[in-house]
């Protein structure tokens, strides 16, 4: 059968028009942290030329009709401003460029949520007979805003300190903690990605709940190690987009799985404009 | 004197029913005694006549006066009958098989002349034609030449499942012997479970459904098997090149019980273990194969009664074995350390149906159906270690299973009543016991620890009654009306429907006729499938408070017109609207046991509109078909594609069929079937754009933001290039001592074609990115060995 299935390549021109580049808008704000944006050029599909820095664009964030920030480019196409944007906010972006129009979006800056406690359940030990521990267990709890539709983010990375033996310098080495959960409250839609688990109010609106995480321990299992976690308020626009795109990536590369399109909120181009507020919480591991 | 007058009107049918005589009994074959599902019965020289039903039961109502009867079936010699009809008779008629005759003596009418029928989007294909058809690898397949009919798609290459004018693989109700076949795949798809061999009749019905059929959207496939010769001992089978069959059939007791026992099964595990286990030097073991089994008793009571008990037994079965030891030091000494993995994945169906016929009176049929149908489809891990060492051995293992599958208890009851020949009145009743296990997910290991958890077991009753009337108004004018009234009780809710069922036809002349259909059909039960393959990891689901039955709505009209009674050639348009469609969410994984799968689903319509044109000729030297389909499907659902309709991936713009046969000597044919279809619909992206946002402290960003975003305008927004085959075959058969032997030489894809399984992104030869598109089958030649005894 292998032999009989052997040279059923085939290389087939599909007509994909060329269609000229778009801008490409990448901006999130972020409580406390100044306006910064990403403009790029998008391509062709089959066309594996790095997506092109815009360097000539205007950025400028909106409050209503009003201006409040004109961004300054880096010469790499990031552009950064001087303000911070207000939580609780919504502001519109807009990018101009010369030879590739206006681009524009809005969104909003959710209010923080504080983390009111975080207890972390580590294993005593071995498992029975020796056996590998896989897991610890984490509890989180936040108090939802009620009468609104929120949007969160859970996420946490681990933090550790090292000397290096050759030069006696204190070193730093942070890497993301993977987590799932199985909590009935978090909606099942969007559980343990690589960034975090992202998921709605929809079953707890306006309710204090603590949510139920678990970890594999060989993430923080050796030595002393600081873990942030990090609890996001993020834009409906935030959501979305992370959601779909980490589900693209999920289904890139299975070729029976139907495409994920990425949710896009730029009028005229792509990328997206969004917002999150953080609270985080600092757990220190013996 | 007014009040006598009244009397005497209403006395005057009475006299002229009085004046009418019963003809009725059975038709069956001469020679194996089976029954002659369809064959047609009619009074020559006037306009009366009926068909045998699905037992072979006719019954016809005639003045008493001289009858000249004609009695004809496709490749049977036609028997004309003369006599003078006097009072309700029994004739129980026998037909000589065509192959006893001259080629062009076999030159039978179709059962129902298809100008003369009620029936729309109804296609029914001798079985001897199914069986003449070129198969790949040699497997002859029903559903693979139901393929070859208009309105009928094959979705994706080599694959069994049935797309019917615009509908999903599940929405087909596939009935063997009346018990719904819910997983009708061998081999990932490549083979359907229904063996040719154990088949008596296959009909297609895609439109203009009859009251009496119900719980499926789109189409039905009612396969009836053989019921096993009265006559004879008589056995047929093959040898091919993946899978060798046999069939036995006889009598048990001469013209009163019989059996039939199919079998078939693969070898492909037979021949690959020995060279895998050499290869690994004895450590691993693996292989696949399925097997099916067809068995039937048949048992003639008296002329009024009779029972049958029918069986289907199939599994599927890929496993892999892996053992290994070795030797170790430990801290207490030496230790002997052995170990043994295994993996399987197994999926089967079992039907089974019991049926009483009662013959009521000469005018009343029953039919009493019990059944049971069971799919299973279970993936399975497991693992065990032992040690030995001085101190003896322990064993640890785990074992680790997923299992989805659906289970139906049902009891039918179906009534044929004759009154006289402007009528056919059926009716009757059905419930069902559906149990579903969407999927459950079990483990256990050396600690004892059975955990088990995943979807819980569902239980749901369906039920349905049904009255339909073939109802004569004219010589030109008659029309099929019907009702059918339909329930599904499922966790504390109840759905109900009431779908009316019509269809007619009108006689411009004597072979031409228009005719129009319309019905309404609710479906209880969803299939949620990633990939629509037909694998057996599609799990069925009820409808449930969440998630509704799915509706369709099918109106069509056409013309049917029968040249020279050699030719059949028909022209439907046809508009068919769907709701409650389900899919999978973008991304959603069935193996997901942790979410209930009620989540992992989005709801939707469906339209599909076209028309198909279709030149059938079911005798002669040459016989076979040519069909063409144009249509448009369409989906709508709002958290797919932004709420924007969008084309179905089993869209065809145009599809033609060509299946032919030649037989130019008696003991030689020829076949050749062309199918062209326009290419299947596929997502493909435009362009890419950067996905990266900031540089901002590392604290902030967590996230490892990079890469790029593939732009998709729409779901399937590209048409994959179109696909079209050629398959020949050739058989020439010998007659021996003992019977007769048959070899059979088939090509599959004769030009090798490179037709499209799916598309990718990847790189060319010289290493340019491009759309590479993966076939599936080039070439492939077979040859199987056939005998009849």
């Amino acid at each position: 059968m292998a032999v009989l299935f052997a040279g059923c390549e085939l290389v087939v021109d599909v007509d994909v028009p060329v269609e000229p580049p778009v801008l490409t808008l990448n901006a999130f704000m972020i409580q406390d942290s100044i306006w910064s944006a990403k403009l790029s050029l998008s391509r062709h599909i089959l066309d594996e030329a790095d997506h092109q820095p815009v360097t000539d664009g205007l950025v400028v964030m909106y409050q209503g009709d009003h201006a409040v920030d004109t961004l300054v480019g880096d010469g790499n196409g990031l552009y950064t401003g001087d303000n911070t944007p207000v939580p609780g906010e919504a502001y519109e972006i807009r990018a101009t460029s010369a030879t590739y129009g206006v681009v524009r979006g809005t969104s909003y800056i959710p209010l923080p949520v504080e983390i009111g406690s975080v207890e972390v359940d580590l294993p005593d030990g071995p498992g029975p007979g020796g056996s590998f521990v896989d897991k610890f267990f984490i509890k989180l709890r936040m108090k939802d805003r009620a009468g609104e539709e929120n949007f969160y983010q859970i996420a946490a990375f681990v933090e550790k300190r090292w000397r290096d033996g050759r030069t006696g310098e204190t070193q730093i080495t942070r890497r993301m903690l993977l987590m799932s959960s199985k909590d009935p409250s978090i909606d099942n839609e969007n559980v343990g990605s690589s960034e975090g688990i992202f998921f709605k109010d929809l079953l707890f609106d306006g309710r204090e709940i603590t949510l139920s995480l678990e970890s594999e321990y060989w993430q923080i299992q050796s030595g002393p190690a600081r873990v942030f976690f990090f609890l996001r308020t993020i834009s409906e626009d935030f959501y979305r987009y992370k959601t779909t795109a980490l589900l693209q990536n999920e289904t890139s590369g299975n070729p029976f799985a139907q495409p994920a399109g990425v949710y896009n909120n730029i009028e005229n181009g792509f990328g997206i404009f969004g917002g999150f507020s953080q609270s985080f919480f600092v757990y220190e591991k013996k | 004197m007014k009040s006598l007058c009244v009397i005497t009107l209403f006395m005057v049918p009475l006299y002229l029913q009085a004046q009418k005589r019963t003809i009725s009994g059975s038709v069956k074959s001469r020679n194996s005694g089976e029954h002659l599902i369809g064959a047609s019965i009619y009074s020559i020289g006037t306009t009366q006549g009926t068909t045998a039903n699905n037992y072979g039961f006719y019954s016809l109502t005639l003045p008493r006066d001289t009858v000249h009867l004609r009695v004809s079936y496709v490749g049977y010699e036609p028997l004309t009958l003369k006599f003078l009809l006097t009072r309700d008779t029994t004739i129980n008629l026998e037909l000589n098989d065509g192959t006893q005759l001259k080629e062009v003596e076999i030159t039978a009418t179709a059962e129902d002349p298809i100008q003369e029928s009620t029936r729309m989007g109804t296609i029914d294909v001798p079985i001897e034609q199914i069986k003449a058809m070129p198969a790949l690898l040699g497997e002859t397949d029903v559903l693979k030449v139901l393929q070859l009919l208009p309105g009928v798609q094959s979705g994706a290459e080599g694959s069994s499942g049935l797309y019917v004018r615009g509908g999903g693989p599940d929405q087909n109700l596939l009935l063997l012997d009346g018990v719904p076949v819910y997983n009708a795949s061998h081999l990932f798809g490549f083979i359907s479970v229904f063996n040719a061999d154990a088949i008596n009749h296959v009909e297609l019905v895609k439109g203009g459904f009859p009251a009496r059929y119900g719980g499926r959207l789109s189409s039905v496939i009612d396969i009836s098997m053989k019921e096993g010769n009265t006559k004879t001992l008589k056995g047929e089978g093959s040898f091919g090149l993946v899978a060798s069959r046999l069939t036995v059939e006889g009598p048990i007791k001469k013209d009163r019980t019989s059996f039939i026992v199919s079998a078939r099964r693969t070898y492909i595990d037979l021949l690959s273990r020995p060279m895998v286990k050499a290869l690994s030097k004895g450590d691993v073991t693996t292989g696949y194969f399925f097997y099916d089994l067809n068995t039937k008793i048949n048992h003639r009571i008296n002329d009024r009664n009779r029972i049958y008990l029918s069986t289907y037994l199939g599994d599927d079965k890929a496993y892999s074995r892996f053992k290994d030891s070795y030797d170790n030091q430990a801290q207490n000494g030496k230790e002997h350390v052995s170990y043994e993995d295994e993996f399987s994945l197994r999926w089967g169906n079992i039907t089974t149906a019991l049926r009483w016929n009662k013959i009521f009176t000469n005018k009343l049929f029953s039919n009493v159906t019990a059944t049971y149908s069971r799919y299973r489809f279970a993936v399975s891990a497991k693992s065990e270690n032992k040690t030995t060492d001085a101190s003896g051995t322990t064993t640890e293992f785990f074992k680790d299973e997923y299992t989805s599958g659906i289970r139906d208890y049902a009891l039918k009851w179906d009534m044929d009543y004759i009154p006289n020949p402007s009528h056919y009145i059926k009716f009757g009743v059905q419930g069902i016991e559906h149990l579903f296990t969407p999927g459950v997910y079990s483990y256990h290991d050396t600690e004892k620890k059975d955990t088990t958890f995943g979807a819980r077991k569902i239980f749901a009753e369906e039920f349905y009654g049904y009255v339909e009337d073939d109802f004569l108004i004219t010589d030109k004018l008659k029309v099929n009306a019907g009702l059918h009234a339909s329930g599904f009780y499922v966790q504390n809710k109840f759905y109900h429907s009431l779908q009316p069922r019509f269809s007619a036809r009108y006689l411009l002349t004597p072979d031409v006729s228009l005719k129009a259909s319309y019905a309404q059909m609710t479906q209880y039960i969803h299939l949620l499938t990633n990939a629509g393959l037909g694998l057996p990891t599609d799990l069925w689901v009820p409808a449930t408070p969440r998630v509704r039955p799915e509706r369709s709505y099918i109106s069509s009209a056409g013309l049917a017109y029968n040249l020279n009674k050699t030719y059949e050639v028909s022209l439907e348009g046809y508009y068919k609207k769907m709701k409650g469609l389900i899919e999978y969410k973008d991304g959603a994984s069935y193996l997901n046991i942790e979410s209930d799968w009620q989540t992992k689903v989005e709801t939707g319509s469906g339209e599909s509109y076209g028309a198909e044109l279709f030149l059938q000729k079911k005798t002669g030297k040459v016989s076979g078909w040519v069909g063409y389909t144009l249509s448009w499907t369409n989906r709508t659902f709002a958290n797919l594609n932004n709420g924007k309709t969008f084309p179905y991936k089993y869209d065809r713009r145009h599809d033609v069929e060509v299946a032919l046969t030649y037989s130019w000597k008696e003991n030689k044919d020829l076949a050749l079937t062309w199918v062209y279809g326009t290419g299947t619909a596929v997502s493909l992206p435009k362009s890419s754009y950067a996905q990266n946002v900031s540089d901002v402290p590392a604290e902030r960003t967590f996230y490892d933001a990079g890469g790029s975003i593939d732009y998709y305008e729409s779901r399937n927004n590209y048409r994959m290039r179109a696909y079209h085959r050629l398959d020949l075959s050739y058989t020439t058969k010998k007659k021996t001592n003992w019977g007769e032997r048959a070899w059979s030489i088939a090509i599959y894809n004769v030009y090798s074609r490179k037709n499209p399984f799916f598309m990718d992104i990847g790189y060319d030869k010289h290493g340019q990115k491009k759309f590479i598109q993966y076939s599936l089958f080039p070439l492939i030649p077979s040859v199987a060995y056939r005998f009849k005894f």
